[in-house]
């Protein structure tokens, strides 16, 4: 016997003792059992399988396969119930169902395996496709400008962070993950943001957006736009919170600056009762503010947009007073040809009642065209100078009545010495004692010395001060004439300078004594001459001196009468100091200090 | 005509002045000059009239007076009636006020205050002219 035909020979017959045909039986029922078993166990996963993924892609030949487990199971467990003996009809029956849907499936099996390999592709290119999109994601979310963070939306704890958003705060995105988000923002903000979050989370909003300042590390805080967007799961409950956090302190802080810049722009403009208005050469139009075209008087409306030629603005034009027109047109030329940046004119323009109002325009290129240069936008400024012109005129004819007052005042003055020194006169002659006439004489050359002030007074121009030069040549002469010597020469020598009454009082009446004195004791025959010299020092005072070619002063006579006390008082008042000497004559030095003018 | 009319005027000064201490005074300094005085005036009116009457070589013109008219006015009459040397005292020297002297073509012009010797010469040279 070969142990081929062994092999192939029915194994029970071959050895038919009762012990081996007992445990093969056994194995027998065992092995069904099993596979029966197994059998079931393969229907329960392909029954979990069915209810488990609706989106099974042949529905069929699960359940075909899932019957033909099973049917086999069923004829498993009949074979196990009866060893050895042929099968029943049973289970004959349950086996031939068993081969029925085993081949069925396998049938219906062959078309869907094109779809499976084809499935079996796909999700091999979407899981490709979802770590290039992971790589994009992460490369978008850390290599971003703006700053970024993935947060939990049931506490608000940072998963993610990225550089940006880190770098803005101070931190690491590191020492982010884990922080709350909440904490991160001002007590003050906490309300609004919360409950915006609510409405994110509620599904009313899709977006929750806020402008808010976080805090930095150190404390300070940083202005931030802040985008936030939820991510929900299949259920549809919140994921993640992913949030776009720009930073916008600086913009907020150009904005809070240009803000504060027109608040007080327009306030200056509001004390200053300015009306503003532009011209957009472009287009050949121009609009005023409403107080613009208050200034106007309703002539061009306010806010609207109108041409230049227009009816309104050449009605406006019409009203510009004739003489002022010509300064007006040329100014307004200038800008229009862009000459002149900016150009200021002022002109009179008709009111509604017929009278003339001042206005002060400024005209301000603001835009010109980049590559010719002309003048695109131009702003126009007009205050209105009505009241600053009535005020003016005012004032100059309050002046002019000032200046005839003045000199009505001097002239008074000078005419009431002029009777005094006419009474004086009158006295003289009456009087037969010579020493009593030399004093009248006296006594009216220095009367002619005030007169004569009040007289330089009266003619200058601001009626205050007058040049020193010829009022002591005048004075000086007069004196040499009313002395009756006409045989002194005078050498004057003043330097130019201009006095007030203050000054020019006690400094004539000096010179008058000095040259008085001179006169009647300096020259033996009659015969001399007389230097006058006024300069101004480098320390502001002025020093006078008054020089001849006489006797000079007689040893140890020192000089008396009310001349003397006269010109001691006056330098006195001066703050002054005088000294004689002798030097071909009598020199009289005096260091005057003028009155300080207020 | 103008021969006739000068040789007729008499070695006389005539004080326009509507201030009297002023006109006194003036007086007084013309007397002490050994000149007469042959009268005051203190209007234009007056002055015309004393002119008229008295014909004097040398008029002493205040440019103020009393009334409406003013020196110049009485000036320019009397030269035309009497021909009279008018040497005008002004307090002021306005360009409006000097302006309006220079209308009589004046012998000379004073500015007050006036001192003798001021008066002197001037009297001395349009008597000389």
């Amino acid at each position: 016997m070969t142990f081929g035909r062994w092999l192939l020979s029915p194994w029970v017959s071959s050895s038919a003792d009762g012990v081996t045909e007992r445990v093969l039986t056994f194995l027998q029922i065992v092995s069904d059992i099993a596979l029966g078993l197994a059998c079931l166990s393969a229907f329960a996963a392909l029954i979990w399988l069915v209810r488990r993924r609706r989106d099974l892609i042949s529905r069929r030949v699960v359940w075909l396969l899932g019957l033909a487990a099973l049917t086999s199971a069923l004829s498993q467990f009949m074979s196990a119930t009866t060893p050895g003996a042929p099968p029943s009809l049973m289970e004959t029956m349950a086996r031939m169902a068993a081969t029925v849907f085993d081949v069925a499936a396998a049938i219906a099996f062959w078309p869907i395996v094109p779809r499976l390999g084809a499935i079996l592709s796909q999700r091999d290119e979407a899981m490709g496709a979802l770590a290039a999109s992971e790589a994009e994601f992460r490369a978008s979310f850390e290599g971003s400008a703006v700053g970024k963070t993935i947060a939990n939306p049931a506490d608000g704890v940072i998963l993610r962070a990225n550089q940006a958003f880190s770098r803005m705060l101070g931190y690491t995105p590191e020492e982010l993950a884990g922080v709350n988000a909440w904490t991160l923002s001002f007590a003050q903000d906490l309300e609004p943001d919360r409950l915006e979050f609510r409405r994110l989370l509620a599904g009313e909003t899709d977006v929750y957006m806020r402008e808010k300042p976080y805090r930095r590390r150190d404390g300070s805080p940083v202005w931030a736009r802040v985008s936030a967007t939820l991510s929900r799961d299949a259920e549809g409950a919140p994921r993640q919170v992913h949030a776009v956090i720009e930073d916008i302190d600086d913009r907020r802080r150009a904005e809070a600056a240009a803000r504060e810049y027109e608040t007080r722009l327009r306030f200056a403009a509001e004390a200053a009762q300015i009306a503003v208005w532009e011209i957009d050469y472009r287009r050949n139009i121009g609009r005023l503010d409403l107080r613009a075209s208050e200034m106007t008087w309703g002539q061009v409306p306010p806010e609207v947009w109108l041409p230049l030629d227009g009816p309104e603005f050449s009605g406006w034009v019409a009203r510009i007073h004739p003489e002022d027109r010509l300064a007006r047109d040329a100014a307004v030329q200038a800008v229009r040809d862009g000459a002149r940046d900016v150009v200021q004119m002022e002109y009179r323009a008709r009111r509604p009642d017929g009278a003339w109002g001042w206005q002060s325009h400024w005209r301000l290129i603001t835009e010109r065209e980049l590559d010719t240069g002309k003048p695109i936008r131009v702003l126009g400024v007009i205050m209105d100078t009505t009241q600053r012109a009535l005020a003016e005129a005012e004032l100059r004819a309050t002046l002019a009545q000032r200046d005839l007052l003045l000199r009505e005042v001097y002239h008074r003055v000078k005419n009431n010495l002029q009777i005094v020194d006419g009474i004086v006169m009158m006295q003289a002659r009456a009087l037969k004692d010579d020493q009593a006439r030399e004093a009248l004489k006296a006594l009216r050359s220095r009367i002619y010395a005030l007169g004569l002030v009040h007289h330089q007074l009266m003619t200058s121009k601001d009626l205050e001060t007058f040049e020193l030069e010829p009022f002591l040549d005048e004075l000086t002469r007069n004196i040499l004439d009313g002395g009756g010597a006409q045989s002194v020469s005078l050498d004057l020598q003043v330097e130019p300078m201009r006095a007030g009454l203050d000054f020019a009082i006690p400094l004539g009446l000096l010179v008058t004594e000095l040259v008085t004195n001179t006169l009647k004791h300096a020259f033996k025959d009659g015969v001399g001459r007389i230097r006058v010299t006024l300069k101004r020092r480098a320390d502001g005072r002025y020093d006078l001196i008054v020089a001849d070619n006489g006797v000079g002063r007689p040893e140890g006579g020192v000089a008396q009468g009310l001349g003397s006390v006269i010109i001691a008082g006056l330098v006195a008042q001066l703050d002054g100091e005088i000294a004689t000497h002798n030097d071909n004559g009598l020199v009289t030095e005096i260091t005057l200090s003028p009155p300080e003018r207020t | 005509m103008i021969e006739t009319l000068d040789t007729e005027l008499k070695d006389c000064v005539l004080v326009v002045e509507d201030e009297f201490l002023i006109a006194a005074s003036l007086s007084m300094q013309i007397e002490d000059l050994g000149m007469a005085v042959c009268g005051t005036a203190d209007t234009a009116r007056g002055a015309i009239d004393m002119a008229l009457r008295h014909r004097p070589r040398v008029i002493l013109m205040d440019m103020r007076l009393k009334g409406q008219e003013d020196g110049v006015d009485a000036a320019l009459a009397i030269h035309k009636a009497v021909g009279s040397k008018v040497i005008f005292i002004t307090g002021s020297r306005e360009p409006a006020t000097m302006a309006r002297i220079q209308e009589d073509h004046p012998a000379a012009v004073l500015f007050k205050p006036i001192y003798g010797r001021q008066l002197q010469t001037a009297i001395e040279s349009v008597l000389a002219s």
